[in-house]
């Protein structure tokens, strides 16, 4: 297969940046997104060119590292995948293909199209901990939590904080991963401790960090590798304003 | 958005109810007028919810954008999967319906757009109605107005439930079509009294 590519280069954090077109040939269906661009660097370190410089590390859909902006989606085309396990069999022969870096103010590019995502380190400081004797794992069950409520937070625990929610938003709203992580904690036991001041917490360290508000629009829930469910936002809200009132 | 939208919303409804009351003849719509202005201990305190709900829907609404304005990244090529047309709009839509409210006031209430509104009483809205649409400029630009009102209430009913976290898993898919069918239906009742003056249904 073919590929006309159009890729967002830009030098340092200071470069204004530029989409830049690059050619890929008799590339398989079989190939995955980042093999491609591996393999596109490859021609281009040795055309003497400086390489795409993208995330990854898995490879597997688990780790949360890659991050593209294909054809204007997060994640590309495929559902409940991450970039890295987008095949270009996904893709039409002879296509033009838009790769971009997640953007938005709170996600400053590093470089091409690698971008700076410390802003969801620093919500997760804010409140997306337990405070509760560590150690070596205690014996399943010993513990009781209700099946229903250990299945949601596991639904919620599945958030990879790969940034997709706060790039796919027309506002740069990073409200599903607050609320996944805050979701995910505030079901079972361990996280009640910091019920009440974890949802304030971590819902003013994603202001800080300049990410906007959610305005409803699902675009996070729709790009999401994992499909989490916006349900988890409208269950932040509530807790939102229940600590608020102090209930 | 949400607290203030359910009350403006509230007032779209019974505002429009109030309205269909046109096609029960002349009597019954300006029985309901008088009432209206022979309760005003009612109506003042009413409007006065009223427009400082709008106030605060409008601040609100404003800061709301500019701050989303200024964390979203701009992006080449963007391509929208679930965002509707109407939720991304809503600055939009709203600042059309300030606009339309604005004229719809001094059309009817204050009533200095039109002069001949002078030759008849304040609470003879049917004969105001009959005369305000024979224009097809007027009709049309009300008809058009509510169609950004359908739009702005497509997203806003849909969603605010969402905002308050007062929806759930099991009844989210009625809820929203819920809000959609409302919209639509408001908008089309709307549309549908001073197309039907203009077209000589209601004379």
């Amino acid at each position: 297969m073919n590929f006309k590519l159009h890729v967002w280069r830009q030098r340092d954090a200071q470069d204004k940046g530029r989409m830049v077109k690059y050619a890929v040939r008799e590339i398989g269906a079989e190939v995955s997104f980042l093999e491609m661009l591996d393999l596109l660097n490859e021609e281009l370190t040795e055309a003497g060119e400086e390489p795409i410089a993208f995330d990854h590390d898995c490879r597997e859909g688990i780790c949360g590292a890659c991050s593209l902006v294909i054809d204007g989606v997060a994640h590309g085309p495929g559902r409940g995948v991450t970039t890295c396990q987008l095949m270009m069999r996904n893709f039409r022969d002879g296509a033009d293909i838009f790769v971009e870096p997640w953007r938005g103010r709170a996600f400053p590019i590093v470089k091409d199209l690698v971008v700076d995502r410390s802003a969801f380190d620093r919500i997760i400081e804010a409140g997306g901990y337990v405070s509760c004797n560590t150690g070596s794992a205690p014996d399943a069950n010993v513990t009781p939590i209700a099946k229903q409520d250990a299945d949601l937070a596991m639904d919620a625990a599945q958030c990879i904080g790969c940034g997709a929610c706060a790039a796919a938003c027309k506002n740069s709203s990073a409200m599903l991963f607050v609320a996944a992580k805050v979701g995910h904690l505030h079901l079972l036991p361990q996280g009640r401790v910091e019920n009440q001041t974890r949802v304030g917490n971590m819902v003013k360290a994603m202001d800080a960090q300049g990410f906007g508000a959610c305005t409803n629009q699902q675009e996070c829930e729709a790009v999401c590798p994992k499909e989490i469910s916006v349900n988890f936002i409208a269950q932040l809200n509530r807790n939102y304003v229940r600590a608020l009132l102090d209930v | 958005m949400a607290i203030t939208g359910v009350a403006l919303g509230g007032f779209v409804c019974v505002h429009l109810a109030g309205n269909l009351l046109l096609y029960l003849g002349p009597e019954v719509l300006n029985a309901y007028a008088q009432s209206l202005h022979d309760a005003p201990y009612l109506l003042w305190p009413l409007r006065a919810i009223l427009l400082t709900c709008l106030v605060v829907h409008l601040t609100c609404g404003i800061t709301l954008h500019l701050r989303n304005r200024k964390a979203a990244g701009r992006y080449v090529k963007r391509d929208y999967r679930t965002a509707s047309l109407s939720s991304r709009n809503m600055l939009l839509t709203g600042s059309v319906m300030l606009l339309f409210v604005l004229y719809h006031l001094a059309h009817f209430t204050l009533r200095i757009t039109d002069a001949r509104f002078a030759q008849i009483g304040h609470t003879d809205v049917y004969q105001m109605l009959v005369l305000g649409f024979q224009s097809p400029a007027v009709t049309f630009f009300y008809v058009l107005a509510m169609v950004f009102l359908g739009l702005h209430l497509q997203h806003g009913l849909s969603s605010l439930l969402q905002t308050l976290g007062l929806n759930g898993p099991r009844y989210n898919r009625w809820l929203s079509s819920g809000g959609y069918t409302l919209a639509w239906l408001i908008m089309l009742g709307n549309m549908s009294l001073p197309l039907s003056v203009y077209l000589g249904v209601v004379k």
